[in-house]
């Protein structure tokens, strides 16, 4: 018994510890997955708005150099030089307009001197004729890289750093490629990985506990970003999320565990205090009336077990009589509510032996040798004969081994009679109910509902009842609560029955005048 | 729109071109056989032009254009044109120089079936003979007129260079012939330049006839190919 015990505390606390890391784990993988798409988003969402300016300078910067050689005014007069005073001056990131004449530059606006307009080798020459040179320490001016563009007899050079507005970025890490080239990085000295020794998108590098983003811009000519942050930084962006999800799932994790705790503890207390009940005689058993149906006189009754808790909480034998099982205490239950009638109703009982009290057995009492001594001492130490006793046994509980047919021969033997409990609700067949000796059919109360109700379940009952007559068995009717079902089970050829229309369970004293009435006014 | 019907124009001549070489293959195989009694058409194309003989003298001719004899001559040219002190790019500027020119030309020529490559210090455009030369002729064809004029122009605003302008043949027909239609045409060329306004001096012609294939001559395709005429653009440096 104590090995089943073991089983469900053992299952009990798989499914706590489970239940508690199943949760953990959800909880955390759900936030890191959250809090990596979130920064994926995040720096994309950057690199997009990055790439749009860079794009957007060129492309602004493109139109410039075609409205320069498209104007008509005399080179590097006054109105020449306007326009390219304002071309320069509108735009943040153009440092210097010029006007060429083959390699010379004529006249411009801007304060680029020295070589770095000239460097030695353009990066695109394009069929079109514009050449541009990508920042290279040969366009380098005053420590800044540029980036030269040159078309027809006009050129433009723009300082790359102006491009990355650095109010996007807070402690990233940034570089801009165009068409693979690198542009510009943020800050200037920044040294970032190589373009292509990371896939598009986020990655988690672990060993140098940064975080690596590339992102692509394909619209008019490709633009790549790479944005690196550290790993702190990304802990710091995402603490106050994940503490606060943290504790969330901490406190429903304590949540979880509060209920499996209160609920064992309540079932544990439950339990030992079920086996002192037992053990000091303290539980309740009050008598239903069988009675014959033809004659009304009372044939005896049913012993049923009531316990009340010491706060007075009354506890349902659906949950005791279970729980009594599992903890290893049927038999002692049983032998509990048998000294309790032995109690209540031994003098009657020896009076009357041919008026019997139905005593609940389990299956687990029939396996041992153990009940049925305890039973025979009881019996004789109340000096009532063992036929005042019917023992109930249900009909599921009722096994097909040799050792319990055995066991229910020796106790008829004995001068007991046995009855089926429930019948009806099992799977017993004839043959199978032939091969016990038996002598009482209880008919499960659902036969009696159904009575007047449902053609099928009386077409059965019917069937009972002949089978019944055929193993020579009593029969008595459960449940019965009104007159109309006595009637048709009287005309079914039932002589017992049991039920609310007769009597409740009522306590022994009760059961005593409630018998000697049902006698007085036969 | 003026674009789209230039190119269609070309598309036109170049297909009829083909079609006639193909034509002609086994007539120019013929006359090569009986080479002496062949040859009226071709003379009639090569007097025309200037006039000059078969045994064409090298070195300046009468309008004052430098014919070299071979790669040996224009190397020593090139020497003496620095010797004299003509202007020449900074050493340091030599890269942006062609950049910027190859950039220039790429803008000036563009879809205009010349073929443009660069090396390192040297820009070759090459003409297909078909469309630029009248058959067998050293004439420049009307429709390369606009184009050699904007060429004229990029190379006078980039002085320091100095232009050679070879002309190939391909190997069908008497060598001799070749020899000289690949001077004359390069000559033509030359002279078209010069007139444009770039100094005698900075430019070079130089017949090669059928000896630097570019293509396999065993096919019209690949003798259509051969037949062109080569302009190289180098930087006057000292280097």
């Amino acid at each position: 018994m104590a090995s089943r015990r073991d089983k469900v505390l053992f299952a009990v606390f798989g499914v706590t510890v489970l239940g508690l890391l199943f949760p953990l784990f959800l909880l955390g993988w759900y936030l890191w997955q959250g809090s990596v798409v979130a920064e994926e988003q995040r720096l994309d969402e950057l690199a997009q708005r990055l790439g749009k300016q860079t794009e957007w300078a060129i492309i602004d910067a493109r139109d410039l150099l075609d409205e320069l050689n498209a104007l008509d005014a005399t080179p590097c007069s006054t109105e020449h030089l306007n326009k390219l005073q304002d071309a320069a001056m509108s735009r943040p990131y153009i440092r210097a307009v010029g006007y060429w004449r083959a390699v010379e530059r004529v006249c411009g606006a801007g304060f680029v001197q020295g070589d770095a307009l000239t460097p030695p080798k353009a990066s695109r020459i394009y069929d079109s004729g514009l050449v541009a040179w990508w920042p290279s320490p040969s366009t380098a001016v005053g420590g800044v890289e540029l980036f030269l563009m040159r078309y027809g007899q006009h050129d433009i050079a723009i300082d790359p750093r102006l491009l990355v507005t650095p109010g996007l970025l807070e402690d990233q890490k940034v570089g801009l490629w165009v068409e693979s080239m690198p542009m510009v990085t943020h800050p200037s000295a920044a040294i970032l990985p190589d373009l292509h020794s990371f896939e598009p998108g986020l990655t988690v590098d672990r060993d140098a506990q940064r975080m690596v983003s590339r992102s692509s811009l394909g619209t008019i000519f490709p633009i790549d970003i790479i944005a690196v942050q550290p790993m702190a930084q990304f802990w710091q962006r995402y603490l106050p999320t994940l503490a606060g999800a943290g504790a969330l799932g901490l406190l429903l994790i304590g949540m979880w565990l509060f209920l499996i705790l209160r609920y064992f503890r309540h079932h544990l207390s439950l339990a030992s205090e079920l086996r002192e009940a037992i053990a000091h005689d303290q539980l309740q058993v009050v008598f239903q009336p069988i009675v014959d149906l033809e004659t009304g006189t009372c044939q005896g009754a049913e012993a049923l077990a009531r316990w009340r808790r010491e706060n007075q909480e009354t506890i349902g034998p659906d949950v005791f009589v279970p729980l009594a099982e599992d903890t290893g205490q049927g038999t002692n239950l049983t032998l509990a509510v048998l000294r309790c009638v032995l109690r209540e109703l031994g003098p009657q009982l020896r009076a009357r032996p041919d008026c019997p009290i139905n005593l609940n057995i389990t299956g687990q009492d029939l396996a041992s040798t153990h009940f049925s001594e305890a039973l025979e001492r009881e019996l004789e130490k109340a000096r009532v004969p063992a036929r005042a006793i019917k023992l109930e046994i249900t009909e599921r509980s009722l096994l097909n081994t040799d050792d319990v047919r055995a066991r229910i021969t020796a106790l008829r033997a004995r001068g007991h009679r046995i009855a089926i409990d429930d019948f009806g609700t099992g799977y017993s067949s004839l043959a199978y109910l032939e091969s016990f000796e038996l002598d009482t059919l209880k008919i499960d109360k659902t036969f009696a509902d159904a009575i007047g109700h449902e053609a099928v379940t009386s077409n059965i009952i019917s069937h009972i009842i002949i089978m019944a007559r055929s193993l020579k068995l009593d029969v008595v009717a459960e449940g019965i609560e009104s007159r109309h079902q006595v009637e048709w089970l009287r005309q079914q050829g039932v002589r017992f029955g049991q039920g609310y229309h007769f009597s409740r369970p009522i306590t022994g004293p009760a059961f005593r005048d409630w018998c000697h009435d049902s006698e007085e006014s036969k | 729109m003026s674009t789209i019907f230039r190119r269609n124009s070309l598309a036109v001549i170049v297909a009829t071109l083909l079609l006639t070489g193909c034509e002609l293959m086994p007539t120019r195989d013929a006359d090569t056989a009986s080479e002496p009694s062949a040859e009226p058409s071709r003379e009639r194309a090569a007097d025309s032009d200037d006039g000059a003989s078969q045994d064409q003298s090298y070195g300046y001719t009468r309008n004052g254009l430098y014919l070299a004899r071979n790669d040996q001559d224009i190397s020593e040219r090139r020497q003496r044109l620095l010797d004299e002190g003509h202007e020449s790019v900074a050493t340091d500027r030599v890269g942006f120089y062609m950049d910027v020119l190859t950039a220039r030309l790429r803008q000036d020529l563009a879809n205009q079936g010349v073929e443009l490559s660069r090396e390192d210090r040297t820009i070759t455009l090459t003409f297909a003979g078909d469309l630029a030369f009248e058959t067998n002729s050293a004439t420049i064809h009307p429709d390369m007129v606009p184009i050699l004029d904007a060429l004229g122009q990029v190379l006078e605003e980039y002085h320091a260079s100095i232009i050679t302008v070879a002309g190939h043949t391909d190997s069908a027909g008497a060598r001799q012939f070749n020899q000289h239609l690949s001077e004359q045409r390069a000559l033509s060329v030359a002279q078209h330049l010069h007139a444009k306004g770039i100094g005698d001096a900075r430019i070079m012609a130089i017949g090669h006839g059928p000896d630097r294939p570019i293509a396999d001559n065993d096919h019209g395709q690949g003798r259509a190919l051969n037949r062109r005429v080569e302009l190289r653009i180098e930087p006057l440096t000292a280097s």
